[in-house]
């Protein structure tokens, strides 16, 4: 580039001249003086010469030209000293120097020659041409050369000097000739006097020249580096900046919708020229070609750039959510269109977390929900309001109609899936249904079996319950019944016997006196009918005074035998209620009989029963229930007696039957000093 | 025999019972409560006592037995119940009572049972005589007689443990089975003129220990599975119809001290004595 520059503004000087001062004759000596001054200098030196540089003989041949005034040499000379300098920058020392040193003299001398004669010329040599070079070269190059010699008259110079004249001459008579020896002379000239030296400083020019260039790829190398530096910075800055941006939002609890908003404005707020949109999936607004584009986008997840000058339109997916769709003037570069892919690829990450979050806030609302339905499953206790509530609460969770049926109980209506349930069907339309939600259906549906096996389980419990109250009874009830029995079958056999002997008078007391314990037994039977027939059938007013007066003839013989006092109120009171008297009469004769077994065996063992407006109080004097143990004598299978003394129920049940009568069943300390148990109804006045 | 103590709480019932033993022409005292039954006892000697178990008192009716008892040792007791705790059984058995009979029971039942006890003196003098007769032993000395005095006892544990029905029948044939074990070795030691001591002894001590096993059974009415059945033991069907019989009062605990003696002599030697034939078709006949 530098050659090419260089030879044009050559050409341009010689035109320049040779139109102003350059006659005919001398024309095509010009001409092909140029033309070989650019060969030499571009091609030829460094080939065909050896080591050597043409321009010095160039410049005195050129000096010789007579044509040639001395300013017109002298730019001939400058440009030899350039184009030296440029081309062969030999001394490291100082090239130009060097070459003025090279060429002036040698110039100067051929010039005068050529236009003064050799004698004419003798005093400008003499006083110009051999002292020049040495001052020039003491002051210039005070290392000038390769012997670095301070001062040294150049054989060289000398040589030029010398020769300059000649070539003066010899351009005079034939300047074709002299442009084409003298350089030929002048480089075998030097080939000769210092080959070494030339090819030393052709190596040092060879040398100069790499370390140059490599410089300047170094230059180049610094300069790249730097704009990628930059650029890298610019990236970092961008990424560290949508990095801030994701952590700020990230830190907020924020759902997705509004992270999506708060996002929106930021990007707006960074590249305000932009239109910023989320699209969400399946909405894809503008002309054709972008709906197509963004759903293009939508289902292959790759961005989409699109740029016109000054105008811009991007697109990128977000995941299972949608599509960030931007048009504008601005200019979306490649750095920040990185950023951006990156910036929306955690984006996407963080709104996957926000969705597994959400989901998890809804998994653990279902289960709440889940939770707080078993809870109200556990106070239900007729299957039909365990169906109903199933139904209810599964069709509010889920918004979807559906239907159960169990035990010949149907609840709702609903086609759809038929998923299993505890002796019967669920049926629910399932199409679509998330898989959490599905295995809280699920769950919800066993813990809905579960309830109404508890009801099943009470029913059975109460039943087992009763007959375990019955089986205690019977012990006394059998005495109670087995004692008038055997008198009665005694009082039979008499009878017979006297009636053989024909003692009628007798017979008859006999029998008459049987008649007294079938009274008795009937008494007996009939308490035990109210008290099995009543239970299990609906409520009606009673009287605790009744209840209190067909409990004892079950129990009383019991206390009589295990001498247990049994202090009673007086039995003509009147107390109403509206209940099950038989439930009610179980709970008062186990309440009687866990007293009386407290008390066995204990001296002076004392049980009082008190009546009071809707309320019988059963207290004695035993250990009472230990501090321990009060919080649990009503679990049900709680039992501090011995295995097969009793399962732990009588408590539990009598609980549950004064409840399910909106009453209660309390447990205090008595003023006698053991247990106080208190049933507890709402009175009914007349 | 015949002052007849009657202890009963259900007046009805105990004005019936007294007519009814009177009707034996028996001298009946009754009593309605235990300490009304304690302090008859004091003024006189019963020779029988009828008591129920269950009663409200200081104490019940085996306790009034078993005082009783201390006073008169030889005294006869018939217990009668509606219904018994566990622990009846096994007192009744330590008191050693006579009968145990449950309500309701009827007016024969109780005549037999008070004219089998009543029976019961005699009748055990008179198998002593069959026993030896039959063993061709000579008259006892003073340690067969409390040998014999223990094995009569046991028979007696035996008798009212399946009369008051706290005995299965197969722990009853468990039981028996050892029994059978011990009547060998007392056929065999009767059979000697005269008994060392020791061995008496030695026999009198397992017969404590059969009784204490048969009372823990009795008590705790478990069900033990008798050993598998050989030619020798008693087979089930038989054993069923004995102890059938024993309940039904059929037998007495008297008789059972013929049981095992009667099954073991050959049966041509039975069938050439009448009587021996007689009884052995009273205990193990199939008719």
């Amino acid at each position: 580039m530098q050659k090419t520059v260089l030879i044009v503004c050559c050409l341009l000087l010689c035109g320049l001249t040779e139109a102003q001062n350059w006659g005919p004759p001398s024309q095509s000596g010009g001409v092909l003086a140029l033309l070989s001054f650019v060969l030499l200098e571009t091609r030829a030196a460094p080939l065909a010469l050896g080591n050597f540089s043409p321009a010095p003989c160039w410049a005195v041949a050129l000096a010789c030209l007579p044509q040639l005034s001395l300013a017109w040499v002298l730019v001939c000379l400058a440009c030899a000293i350039t184009a030296r300098t440029v081309f062969l920058p030999a001394s490291p020392d100082g090239p130009i120097r060097d070459a003025v040193v090279d060429f002036v003299p040698a110039a100067l001398g051929a010039w005068a020659v050529a236009r003064l004669g050799w004698w004419g010329s003798i005093p400008v040599l003499l006083l110009v041409a051999i002292p020049l070079p040495i001052a020039l070269s003491y002051l210039l190059t005070p290392h000038s050369g390769v012997g670095k010699t301070r001062a040294s008259l150049k054989l060289e110079h000398l040589a030029m000097v010398s020769l300059g004249p000649t070539a003066g001459l010899l351009g005079q008579v034939q300047p074709g000739l002299c442009l084409l020896v003298w350089p030929s002379v002048l480089s075998l000239l030097r080939a000769a006097t210092s080959s070494d030296e030339l090819r030393q400083r052709r190596s040092q020019h060879i040398e100069l020249r790499r370390a140059r260039s490599r410089v300047t790829l170094q230059e180049q190398l610094v300069e790249q580096t730097e704009v990628r530096q930059e650029v890298q910075q610019r990236l970092l800055d961008a990424r560290a900046d949508s990095f801030a941006l994701l952590e700020t939002l990230a830190a907020r609890p924020l759902t997705q919708a509004q992270a999506l908003h708060e996002i929106l404005l930021a990007l707006r707020q960074r590249i305000p020229q932009g239109e910023w949109h989320f699209l969400p999936a399946g909405e894809y607004p503008g002309d054709v070609t972008v709906g197509a584009r963004l759903r293009q986008v939508w289902t292959e997840g790759s961005p989409w750039f699109w740029s016109s000058g000054q105008s811009t339109q991007a697109a990128w997916r977000l995941p299972q959510s949608g599509v960030i769709f931007v048009q504008g003037p601005f200019n979306l570069n490649s750095e920040m269109q990185q950023t951006l892919g990156v910036f929306f690829y955690y984006l996407s990450v963080w709104f996957e977390r926000i969705r597994a979050q959400e989901r998890l806030v809804l998994m653990l609302q279902r289960l709440q929900a889940l939770l707080q339905g078993a809870g109200q499953l556990a106070t239900l206790v007729s299957p039909r309001d365990i169906l109903g509530l199933l139904v209810e609460r599964a069709g509010q969770w889920t918004g979807r109609a559906c239907a159960v049926r169990s035990g010949g109980i149907q609840v709702g209506e609903a086609s759809g899936r038929v998923l299993p349930f505890e002796g019967g069907e669920f049926r629910m339309d399932t199409l679509d249904m998330d898989p959490s939600e599905l295995e809280a259906l699920r769950l919800w549906l066993v813990l809905g079996a579960g309830a109404l096996d508890r009801c099943q389980a009470q029913a059975n419990l109460h039943q087992s319950s009763k007959l375990a109250a019955i089986g205690q009874l019977a012990a006394g009830v059998a005495h109670e019944l087995n004692t008038p029995l055997g008198a009665i079958s005694v009082g039979i056999g008499m009878a017979l016997q006297y009636l053989e002997t024909d003692r009628l008078e007798k017979a008859v007391s006999r029998l008459e006196l049987t008649n007294k314990s079938v009274e008795q037994m009937r008494v007996i039977v009939s308490k035990m009918l109210n008290y099995s027939r009543e239970s299990g059938e609906g409520r009606r007013l009673v009287n605790l005074t009744d209840i209190l007066r067909d409990s004892l003839p079950l129990v009383e013989h019991a206390f009589l035998m295990e001498k247990v006092e049994l202090e009673l109120p007086p039995l003509d009171q009147e107390f109403l209620v509206e209940a099950n008297g038989g439930e009610l009469q179980q709970v008062l004769i186990n309440l009687l009989v866990n007293a009386r077994l407290a008390l066995a065996g204990r001296p002076g063992a004392r049980v009082r029963v008190l009546l009071g407006p809707g309320t019988i109080l059963v207290e004695d004097n035993g250990p009472g229930v230990a501090p321990e143990n009060v919080e649990r004598i009503f679990e049900p299978f709680f039992t501090t007696r011995e295995v097969g003394q009793g399962v732990g129920l009588g408590l539990s049940i009598s609980r549950e039957i004064l409840v399910a009568h909106q009453g209660e069943l309390r447990y205090r300390r008595s003023e006698l000093g053991g247990a106080c148990f208190e049933m507890m109804m709402a009175e009914v006045k007349e | 025999m015949n002052r007849v103590l009657v202890l009963e709480d259900d007046n009805t019932l105990r004005e019936l019972l007294v007519d009814a033993v009177e009707s034996m022409e028996y001298d009946v005292k009754a009593a309605e409560s235990a300490t009304m039954a304690l302090h008859l006892g004091r003024e006189f000697d019963f020779d029988l006592v009828i008591s129920d178990i269950r009663m409200a008192g200081p104490t019940d009716g085996l306790g009034v037995l078993a005082a009783l008892k201390q006073r008169l040792p030889g005294m006869a007791c018939i217990v009668i119940t509606g219904y018994a705790d566990k622990t009846a059984p096994l007192r009744a058995l330590q008191i050693r009572v006579d009968d145990y009979l449950y309500k309701p029971f009827e007016v024969k039942d109780l005549i037999a049972a008070v004219q089998r006890v009543h029976k019961s003196q005699s009748q055990r003098s008179w198998y002593r005589q069959v026993l030896h007769r039959l063993l061709g032993q000579a008259a006892s000395d003073a340690d067969l007689a409390e040998l014999q005095a223990s094995r009569e006892n046991s028979l007696k544990s035996f008798f009212v443990g399946v009369r008051s029905q706290h005995l299965y029948a197969e722990t009853a044939l468990n039981l028996w089975d050892a029994w059978e074990d011990l009547e060998v070795e007392y056929l065999r030691v009767a059979n000697i003129r005269v008994v060392a001591a020791e061995v008496a002894r030695r026999l009198i001590d397992r017969y404590g220990l059969w009784q204490a096993r048969l009372s823990k059974e009795a008590a705790s009415q478990s069900f033990v599975a008798a050993g598998t059945r050989s030619q020798e033991k008693v087979d089930r069907a038989t054993f069923r119809r004995f102890v059938d019989r024993i309940k039904a009062a059929k037998l007495s605990a008297e008789d059972l001290g013929l049981a095992v003696a009667l099954r073991r002599i050959p049966g041509e030697q039975r069938k050439r004595n009448a009587e021996l034939e007689r009884l052995f078709q009273r205990m193990w006949g199939s008719a």
